[in-house]
């Protein structure tokens, strides 16, 4: 069954760049522009994994955590932080919230593909069935 | 607790070659370097400026300057997108996103000496380099930016100008501690 993932993330280029690092798994990417947006998407969509960017417009990201893990319909979703301020203060506050693991940004794809494999399995994308 | 009077413009604008030059390869792909001196030129043409600020302990805001060129180059890389096919709004996000990764590793250099901070959110505004309509939307913007804190001192303030090669032109940026 393909994974689920959702970036929540105010920039459409990491987005898009989460979306083209799981181009060659058995995944369906789903996106977010902010946290209040992110949330409702989470709970429409029960995702396998989220990642998840801690400066955003509307709520940012460690409240937009603290969101998810107070819902109890997407509590247990295991989030992964993307984000540019990769210090000890947020980290912490982060941490607290259950976070399951971090990826300073700049990013690779690899570090991205590394990291949720540790979470969830992922498969290749199966071959396009040949046409008749 | 640690104060900004801790940070010094010089190891500001240290963290920040060094973030330029560690986001353009890793994230772009394309090296940045440093212009020496004779090679740095006045900004002319369309320009994006990304202003970004930290605030807190600290106040610091940073505006990046990228040719349309260089803007236009970093966006198509990213988005793996050919450049005619990019609108502005595309490019606007992805010299954003370049100012978040760039203050972002600043910042976390400065949360680690425990001064307690926060970066804002970036702010694109884009004119002809060198105009008063460009000066003006630019200063309109790290105003924004600066909230509450109101103006800045210049008499109190310390002041960086780096210019750096990126493939499609010089991107400059100015930093104010």
């Amino acid at each position: 069954m393909s994974k689920k993932i959702l970036t929540i993330d105010d920039s459409k280029m990491v987005r898009m760049i989460v979306t083209s690092t799981f181009l060659p798994y058995d995944c369906l990417i789903v996106g977010a522009a902010d946290g209040a947006e992110g949330v409702e998407v989470a709970l429409k969509e029960k995702p396998d994994i989220i990642f998840l960017d801690i400066t955003m417009p509307v709520l940012n990201g460690i409240d937009t955590l603290a969101k998810i893990r107070a819902t109890p319909e997407i509590a247990a979703i295991p989030v992964v932080m993307l984000t540019a301020e990769s210090d000890g203060q947020r980290l912490g506050m982060a941490d607290q919230l259950k976070v399951s693991g971090y990826i300073a940004k700049p990013f690779k794809g690899e570090q991205l593909i590394a990291l949720t494999k540790k979470i969830i399995p992922l498969a290749p994308k199966p071959p396009e069935p040949k046409k008749p | 607790m640690n104060h900004s009077s801790e940070i010094c413009i010089e190891s500001v604008t240290e963290w920040l070659t060094q973030a330029v030059q560690d986001v353009s390869e890793t994230m772009f792909s394309q090296a940045a370097y440093p212009a020496r001196p004779l090679e740095k030129s006045v900004e002319s043409g369309e320009v994006l400026v990304a202003c970004i600020g930290i605030r807190g302990d600290c106040q610091l805001e940073v505006a990046l300057h990228f040719p349309q060129l260089l803007a236009g180059r970093l966006a198509s890389l990213s988005l793996e997108m050919p450049a005619a096919e990019l609108d502005e709004k595309m490019v606007d996000d992805v010299a954003g996103e370049f100012s978040n990764m760039v203050v972002g590793a600043v910042k976390s250099r400065i949360s680690d000496l425990e001064i307690v901070c926060a970066m804002t959110v970036p702010r694109v505004v884009r004119g002809t380099a060198g105009t008063p309509d460009l000066v003006q939307k630019v200063k309109a913007a790290l105003a924004v930016i600066r909230g509450s804190a109101g103006p800045r001192d210049p008499a109190a303030s310390a002041f960086n100008q780096l210019v750096f090669h990126g493939g499609e032109g010089l991107l400059h940026l100015e930093v104010q501690l």
